[in-house]
């Protein structure tokens, strides 16, 4: 049992280093499998996008990787870096990580005529365990100071 | 809220909508799977009270599962 004074690993290492394998390693590897997979599923620079865009609304710090400027991200409504696949993507994606159940009916055929249904699955499974990711370390780090 | 899959169902026999439209994606769906059995099946915690956690969250977000 952890107590104030020996925190739990996952506690311990803080808000950007939790090891959930320290204490669960086999089930942090299929989860880290599973997130690898779909990350690897998403086509182009989809899976940084995600990641970009979802770490920003939970107000975590994200450097972001494969030429993406995250205040080009943070602003993407407001200039034309980005292509109609790539506008569908993050105006979806946004309402997820916010409530998915707002995800509306036309903003979602509008992510199908730019991606397969395969992936569009691919998206949905990185953006769930990003989130899902985000979530957790909220959950069981303080904030930094 | 959308209670109708948003996207064609592949796997005709499976027990629900969710697990059909994951078809689109099998090596996905595998791998969630196995994750998901060995949530349940191992680790510290008993089955009652991750079912309690589980239909706790269903409930909180609306989720029909």
């Amino acid at each position: 049992m952890h107590s104030r004074d020996d925190p739990d690993p996952l506690v311990r290492r803080g808000w950007t280093e939790i090891d959930l394998g320290a204490d669960h390693p086999e089930l942090n590897d299929l989860l880290v499998d599973l997130h690898a997979s779909a990350a690897a599923s998403c086509p182009g620079r989809t899976a940084d996008l995600v990641e970009v865009r979802i770490h920003q609304l939970a107000g975590r710090d994200k450097r972001a990787g494969n030429g993406i400027d995250p205040d080009m991200v943070t602003s993407w409504y407001n200039n034309d870096q980005w292509s109609r696949a790539e506008r569908a993507l993050l105006e979806v994606i946004e309402v997820f990580a916010i409530d998915p159940h707002s995800v509306s009916d036309e903003q979602f055929e509008e992510l199908r005529r730019h991606y397969t249904d395969r992936e569009v699955m691919a998206i949905f499974y990185h953006a769930t365990l990003t989130s899902s990711f985000d979530q957790l370390a909220a959950a069981l780090a303080a904030p930094k100071e | 809220m959308s209670t109708t899959p948003r996207l064609p169902l592949v796997d005709l026999g499976a027990r629900s909508a969710f697990g059909s439209i994951r078809g689109h994606h099998p090596e996905l769906a595998a791998k969630f799977t196995r994750m998901y059995g060995f949530f349940w099946q191992q680790g510290s915690l008993d089955a009652a009270t991750k079912e309690a956690v589980r239909l706790r969250n269903a409930r909180t977000v609306d989720c029909g599962y």
